[in-house]
């Protein structure tokens, strides 16, 4: 594919609707295509062989499954904490993990089952903490002390209300 | 390297997302009802919400299929679904005809339709000759539409949502080169590359591209400034398209096509039960989305510019509990409040 427009770039009276727009197929079959910024700097796109595209598949039909998949109440039947300890791809250093795990908590707490949060929330609160050298992490940390502390003041008050009643 | 490739989703009359755009004005006296692609917004939890109030087919956000089929974080990252997510479409950005029939590859088993993205405007996926930068390409366009619709036929359902040309003319030629390539259906956005969303949509010039493609059996769905629920009748009657897509009307209020003009308390609900149940949605999300329906639900702004200072989920849940009465998925009465239930009535 070709494109003269690419050399009116910067020229008075190009139509910049026609500007930059088109790449330039360097190899239809690896998908290799050169672009070109605004400045008329140039950039080349890498293409990507057929033996790396297979890899990929590879990966991605027999590794990853497919997208991920979840299900209504998929929670329910995970251990979060059993998760991380068998699943390799549960790498707790990754902030996506990190987020994952605090999910359960984030539902027992909308799900107002404080004292399952409370003993999640402890227990990521201790391994999370020491992971948090640069202080990137403060904001996570904050939702799991404050799901603790708010755990700790829902389940008294649900104890109070049982002992009244 | 043996891989099993799985087949692409079979498409049936409840799936088939041209089925659908073709016979909704039978069945149900009415449009289909589109939500449409949105960066960030339109993950699942949002999709699954949308699906609860009569939207026929919803978009996921747009996917870089270079980044899709080279990177497994980028797969991650970018697409999650459910049994239930359907019908969907994958909308994808690309610039070339090797990366769309690799991603077509790999994604058709999971979703019912792939859209070409021809209509984002932002410079940055333009300059590498993605999104609207491909209403200016039509040979690269009508190449690509042309080997995935040869590759799978009617296997595969393909759209491409474009923009309209400065000269109409051009957007006529263009619909006419990816007819001839053999898509499925067209989505039109009423608005330029330079059009600021601010500015109405001009449905006037989406009439005048169907009435120009008429002839061609390929259906179109209007899409621009469908706010309200009147508006699917506006714009489906004003040019005469089969199916309408809405999108920031959707994210305020994705109860609009369930004859909602304003958004429900229900729905908020039910979002909130979307988006815990799947766990896929970071905190700035959830809270961008909830402010969207909140806004549009007019809350009190002292409580809307309250709820925007809090940090994490866990504190959203707490500050709903205190100030409204906050449903949860079991409980009597769930999704199905209109107005707003303060706690506190001022």
């Amino acid at each position: 594919m070709e494109i003269q427009d690419q050399e009116n770039i910067g020229k008075k009276g190009f139509n910049k609707d026609n500007a930059i727009t088109k790449p330039i197929a360097l190899d239809q079959a690896t998908g290799e295509v050169q672009v070109r910024k605004s400045t008329g700097k140039v950039k080349i796109r890498k293409g990507q062989s057929e033996e790396e595209y297979e890899k990929q598949l590879d990966h991605f039909f027999n590794i990853e499954k497919g997208p991920t998949v979840t299900e209504v109440n998929w929670m329910d039947n995970q251990d979060a904490l059993n998760l991380l300890n068998t699943n390799d791809e549960y790498d707790i250093t990754i902030k996506q993990t990190r987020q994952k795990l605090t999910s359960f908590c984030e539902r027992y707490y909308y799900q107002r089952r404080y004292e399952e949060c409370l003993t999640l929330s402890q227990k990521l609160l201790e391994i999370f903490e020491p992971l948090n050298t640069k202080n990137k992490m403060n904001r996570e940390l904050d939702e799991l002390r404050y799901m603790i502390d708010h755990c700790q003041k829902n389940s008294n008050h649900e104890n109070v209300v049982i002992l009244e009643s | 390297m043996k891989i099993s490739v799985p087949k692409p989703k079979t498409l049936t009359n409840e799936n088939d997302p041209l089925y659908i755009i073709k016979t909704r004005k039978k069945t149900h006296n009415r449009a289909a009802t589109i939500a449409g692609p949105m960066v960030r917004y339109s993950k699942l939890p949002f999709r699954q919400v949308c699906r609860d109030y009569d939207v026929d087919i919803v978009y996921t956000p747009m996917i870089l299929a270079r980044e899709f089929v080279r990177n497994g974080h980028a797969r991650l990252a970018d697409f999650t679904t459910c049994s239930t997510d359907s019908p969907l479409i994958v909308q994808v950005g690309v610039n070339n005809v090797a990366d769309l029939l690799k991603f077509v590859e790999m994604v058709s088993p999971y979703c019912d339709g792939i859209g070409i993205n021809c209509g984002c405007p932002i410079k940055e996926q333009i300059r590498e000759g993605i999104g609207c930068a491909l209403i200016y390409n039509p040979e690269l366009l009508a190449s690509m539409v042309s080997a995935v619709k040869q590759k799978y036929g009617d296997k595969v359902r393909l759209e491409t949502k474009i923009r309209i040309h400065d000269d109409l003319e051009q957007t006529v030629e263009l619909c006419n080169k990816v007819c001839d390539a053999g898509v499925d259906w067209i989505t039109i956005h009423g608005r330029t590359r330079t059009t600021r969303s601010s500015q109405p949509v001009n449905l006037d010039a989406i009439k005048y591209i169907i009435s120009q493609i008429k002839g061609r059996n390929v259906p179109v769905v209007a899409n621009g400034d469908c706010f309200v629920e009147t508006d699917l009748a506006k714009i489906s009657e004003c040019t005469g398209a089969d199916g309408v897509m809405a999108v920031r009307g959707l994210l305020a209020n994705p109860a609009l096509f369930a004859k909602y003009d304003v958004c429900p308390w229900g729905c908020l609900e039910k979002f909130w039960y979307w988006a815990m149940e799947f766990s896929t949605l970071p905190f700035q999300l959830l809270q961008h989305h909830l402010f969207c329906m909140l806004e549009n639900m007019q809350l009190q702004k002292p409580l809307l510019k309250e709820m925007m200072t809090l940090k994490n989920t866990v504190q959203l849940i707490d500050w709903f509990d205190k100030n409204f009465i906050f449903k949860r998925h079991n409980d009597e009465g769930f999704g199905v409040t209109v107005d707003i239930p303060y706690r506190n009535q001022a």
